[in-house]
């Protein structure tokens, strides 16, 4: 008996020790402590009128329902301070310029990208994660906020596995909402917000739990469907998230058939948006080519409403396919002001002058070894994807065998295989849509039992995109103009990444696909020279390597690259066999400063005149090497 | 009292101790009978290549890279492996006059035929240490005047033939994978996990850490006394087969290796200098080979698992010996080091076979371009006719450039 009590007591003990643990953490997450910068400067890449409509333009997604005024009205878990302060939302990547002031498009005040939409049927206004959330950046040094439009966010927003030590903005979301529902006193402050006279009202106040638990299961329900599944092995962190596998696994996995889950081990950063309007084919693996169909897939991915079964569960009849909450004038509001957005330019009395003189240098090195693959290709009216598209910059897409950078992304994207038949499509059918298959493949063998993530995307959301365009009257050109360039939905599968031009690219650290290298000096370096393990989270940057800085800081992330699909290998300089990511000669580390320096003033014609010509070598093919010749190719 | 205590203390030590090796004995008993049971032939004769090889030769590679620049030399890259020489010196291989017929392939087709060679003698360590550390040591001999097409396609012409040894009949890790795990956890100092990778006892590698720590042997008295094995099986004509060198006292004369100072750093080739230079002494080898027997547990892909001479006796079929020259000249000693040693400079007939072998293909190559560029010296396979004399590989007088007879 005595025994059974201690081991009673024992357990009480063990149970008290882990809810301290659970509040210690939910109470200090594992985040870094937001400093409210002296000021924020914007470095002229558009004017003040397509910022904010970039911003806070809705793009049709929610947050599983989570209303603004929810939002707006929440509390910190265990304090009374808004969960949508600065120093809140901050610590988790958010971007706020202590300047802003709340206006019509953000009168909640809210940070970067947290825009709203009103539902057109029930009137209810919803967060909506719009581009701005993940596509713009922040650097930060000496107190300064340097905002970099169009740049990669640094956050973990799209997260939804809980660690233990949190980190996550979604994480902290829910942890502020169920503290708000199961603590009544800080439902009742809540309530008081929300429904402000209306909160004596018994009914009301009923059913505001009733729809606040909804939205908290749905936030829980994902939270453990995607942990139990072990769907995403490889944290993320700050400034990653594995976009395709997490579209395919919200739109294939969540809404058609469990067995559509696929382990996505494979984050990548937010690309940069400048110039992409100009680019022949999109995303890292350059697997989507029309804007509009590559927005409102991402839109399905962030969480856009996608009504696929009718509520019977029977699929959606041909000419009914698919009502969602995506917004296309809006999504083309926002593209065609993204065509205005200029690359950032290097702010020189804040991060040190520039040494033309080795950036001219830097230049003779370009050309010899990176432009190559990185250079602009103008093509000709008559050999553009869309004519009407000036310039139109054909990018060259580089085998993962060859680049050698980390293959998961392109390996999952090209490997991995979804059931669709629930959705009762066939090939008559799809053969009606504007999807045009590229590379190896056509219509005819495509198999709805087995199909891959971009070709299945590029038919649901043609669908998708349909329907939008007739729910809202648009027809003829005006969706030719819409879609982008009159372009067809293109779907192209090649295992390899994209070279993309590199004017600004020193505003995007950390760098490759899979931000595996922190500063642009380790990327030019051999793979032995660069950190295999480093600190990010913080946004301080380092104007020297131009990067982020990587040493601890209290609540970083830890970037391992030994862990899959976080592999800091590839896109090398160094002596040796041409092969398995060595792509060009070993770079002296003064060629490595002076290549810097001309990255600094690529894309700015202004500071491009001021550089002096120097001779450029030629490039070299490298020794001859044929170890890694199959035995086939080799007899 | 106080001796009644320690009495206890012993006893009770002494039982510990007892019980200790009680349990290594049955640990033993039933390892050894374990592998009675799974080592039983019998074994594939073609190659089995797993998936994903390639993919962990890269990762190889690039930690080999690591490995090279991070333990350069302050003038030059090194090998990634056996860096210091203890000299390379030239030599004379005979195929045995009355070899039988069932081993007459290859380079040892025609009984009697003589080839000019190099051997280069070796610490394992990827950077010069003292020759008196525990250490595995290498022999690498470079047959010249070797006819037929050569596998590499880019050193088809080539005229030599590679046998790659060290004095070891057995090689720590198994395959590729295990080489990759081990080797990148030695990369990062992890001496541990390289053969404990994880909690899982399944992939505890306690009879590879009892090879890796036999390995690890102190020195031979001369490199010239050792035995080297190829550990990696390799064609022979139509067989499967490993090989070795032997010292072949009988085959020179008689010779009393003066006691030498171990603890100078680099007693082994003071050794060979003692022997060749000094004495004037030659010394002999026996090149011997071992065929395989499928119906034996003769593995191809694992090379931790030793061919047992119960099995298959190994056979002499050529003998090698080094005539008393001078070889320690700074002119021979860089030549040595910007030779490229690689099981794959090879004529069909000897075709290295196995993981470890493909794994080495690659490595090799990598590895030797990578230094060779670095070092900024030109990378071409030696004839007959190479004369190290200017430390440059390439033919002293270009016009006599023939083959031989």
């Amino acid at each position: 008996m005595r025994l059974f009590l201690r081991l009673i007591v024992l357990l009480l003990v063990l149970l008290g020790v882990a809810v301290a643990v659970l509040v210690h953490y939910i109470k200090n997450p594992h985040v870094p402590a937001y400093q409210t910068p002296d000021e924020v400067i914007y470095l002229e890449q558009w004017d003040e009128q397509a910022r904010q409509l970039y911003y806070y333009t809705p793009q049709g997604t929610t947050l599983k329902g989570l209303r603004y005024d929810w939002l707006v009205a929440l509390e910190q878990p265990f304090n009374q301070n808004a969960f949508i302060a600065a120093d809140n939302l901050g610590r988790y990547g958010l971007l706020f310029d202590p300047a802003q002031q709340p206006s019509d498009s953000n009168p909640g005040n809210l940070p970067v990208g947290l825009a709203r939409h009103q539902d057109t049927d029930s009137g209810i206004w919803y967060v909506d994660i719009t581009c701005a959330a993940c596509h713009t950046g922040e650097l930060r040094y000496q107190g300064t906020a340097v905002r970099i439009d169009g740049g990669a966010g640094m956050h973990a927003l799209a997260s939804t596995v809980p660690t233990l030590k949190g980190g996550s903005f979604g994480q902290a979301l829910g942890a502020s909402m169920a503290l708000t529902y199961y603590n009544p006193s800080k439902f009742k402050r809540f309530a008081a917000k929300v429904l402000g006279d209306n909160s004596a009202n018994n009914k009301a106040y009923k059913r505001l739990r009733r729809d606040f638990k909804q939205v908290l299961d749905a936030f829980s329900d994902t939270a453990i469907n995607d942990w139990r599944r072990g769907l995403y092995p490889t944290e993320e962190g700050p400034g990653r998230t594995d976009a395709f596998g997490r579209i395919a696994n919200t739109v294939f996995g969540d809404r058609i058939d469990a067995k559509n889950y696929h382990i996505a081990n494979a984050p990548v950063n937010y690309p940069h948006l400048w110039d992409i309007w100009k680019f022949d084919w999109v995303q890292w693996n350059g697997s989507a080519m029309q804007p509009m169909a590559r927005n409102i897939g991402e839109a399905l991915g962030v969480g856009a409403s996608l009504t696929l079964f009718s509520d019977s569960g029977q699929p959606v009849p041909i000419n009914e396919r698919y009502a969602s909450s995506v917004r296309v004038h809006d999504m083309y509001a926002i593209e065609e002001t993204l065509k205005t957005l200029k690359p950032p330019r290097w702010p020189e009395a804040l991060f040190g002058a520039i040494d033309f003189k080795m950036a001219s240098k830097g230049r003779a090195l370009f050309e010899e070894n990176c432009a190559y693959c990185h250079a602009p290709r103008p093509q000709p009216v008559d050999k553009r994807l869309a004519p009407s598209r000036d310039p139109e910059w054909k990018l060259r897409v580089v085998p993962t065998r060859i680049i050698g950078t980390d293959p998961n992304t392109a390996d999952n994207i090209a490997d991995h295989r979804f059931d669709v038949r629930r959705l009762g499509w066939t090939r008559g059918q799809l053969s009606d849509q504007d999807v045009r298959l590229v590379g190896d493949g056509t219509l005819g063998d495509v198999d709805l039992a087995s199909v891959s993530s971009a070709k299945g995307l590029a038919y649901l959301t043609a669908y998708v995109e349909d329907r939008a365009y007739r729910d809202a009257g648009i027809k003829g050109a005006d969706k030719a103009r819409m879609d982008g360039f009159g372009l067809p939905i293109g779907v192209r599968e090649l295992r390899g990444y994209k070279a993309r031009p590199l004017d600004g690219i020193w505003a995007t650290p950390p760098f490759l696909h899979n931000g595996s290298v922190p500063n642009l000096f380790q990327l030019l370096s051999p793979v032995s020279e660069r950190d295999t393990k480093f600190h990010i989270g913080n946004l301080e940057f380092d104007p020297k390597q131009v990067g982020y800085r990587t040493e601890a800081f209290e609540g970083s992330f830890v970037l391992d690259t030994a862990i899959s699909g976080n592999s800091n290998r590839g896109h090398e300089f160094r002596d040796g066999c041409r092969q398995g990511g060595v792509i060009g000669r070993y770079l002296s580390p003064v060629e490595r400063w002076a290549l810097i320096e001309y990255l600094k003033v690529l894309g700015h014609s202004d500071l491009e005149q001021q550089l002096t010509p120097v001779p450029a070598k030629p490039w070299t093919p490298g020794p001859d090497c044929d170890a890694l010749i199959s035995r086939q190719e080799a007899n | 009292m106080l001796k009644r205590l320690f009495t206890k203390l012993l006893r009770f030590v002494f039982k510990l101790l007892l019980l200790l090796v009680a349990l290594g004995l049955l640990g033993w008993g039933v390892a050894e009978l374990y592998y009675r049971i799974a080592w039983q032939g019998p074994v594939s004769t073609e190659e089995e290549i797993p998936v994903g090889e390639a993919a962990m030769t890269q990762k190889i590679i690039a930690d080999a890279i690591t490995i090279v620049e991070t333990h350069k030399d302050n003038t030059r890259i090194m090998r990634d492996a056996h860096a210091k020489a203890h000299g390379c010196v030239r030599a004379d291989v005979s195929v045995r006059e009355d070899l039988p017929e069932n081993l007459q392939h290859g380079v040892f087709a025609k009984p009697g035929q003589q080839y000019p060679a190099w051997v280069r003698f070796s610490n394992g360590n990827a950077y010069p240490q003292f020759d008196s550390m525990r250490d595995a040591r290498g022999m690498a001999i470079k047959l010249m005047n070797v006819e037929g097409k050569k596998l590499l396609p880019s050193e088809a012409d080539a005229q030599t033939q590679d046998l790659v040894m060290f004095n070891q009949p057995l090689f720590f890790v198994s395959d590729v994978a295990e080489y990759q795990s081990n080797f990148a956890a030695q990369a990062e100092g992890k001496k541990v996990q390289a053969f404990f990778p994880s909690w899982d006892p399944r992939t505890w590698q306690f009879r590879h850490l009892l090879i890796g720590l036999q390995t690890l042997a102190p020195p031979p008295e001369s490199p010239f006394s050792a035995q080297y094995f190829s550990i990696a099986p390799f064609k022979y004509g139509p067989h499967n087969s490993k090989y070795r060198t032997v010292p072949a006292p009988e085959q020179c004369p008689d010779y009393a290796q003066p006691t030498l100072n171990q603890n100078l750093p680099n007693f082994l080739r003071s050794a060979m200098y003692q022997q060749l230079s000094v004495d004037r002494v030659p010394a002999c080898f026996a090149i011997q080979v071992q065929l395989q027997d499928a119906e034996k547990y003769m593995p191809l892909e694992d090379t931790s698992i030793e061919w047992r001479e119960e099995d298959s006796p190994f056979v002499t079929v050529a003998h090698l010996k080094i005539e008393p020259q001078d070889f320690d000249t700074p002119e021979q000693n860089l030549f040595c080091d910007n030779l490229s040693f690689t099981p794959w400079h090879s004529i069909e007939e000897h075709r290295p076979l196995g993981g470890i072998n493909r794994l080495r293909r690659a490595v090799y190559e990598a590895v030797s371009v990578y230094r060779h560029e670095r070092n900024g010296a030109p990378r071409q396979e030696p004839t007959a006719d190479t004369q190290p004399l200017t430390g440059d590989l390439g033919p002293q007088q270009p016009d006599t450039n023939e083959q031989g007879e």
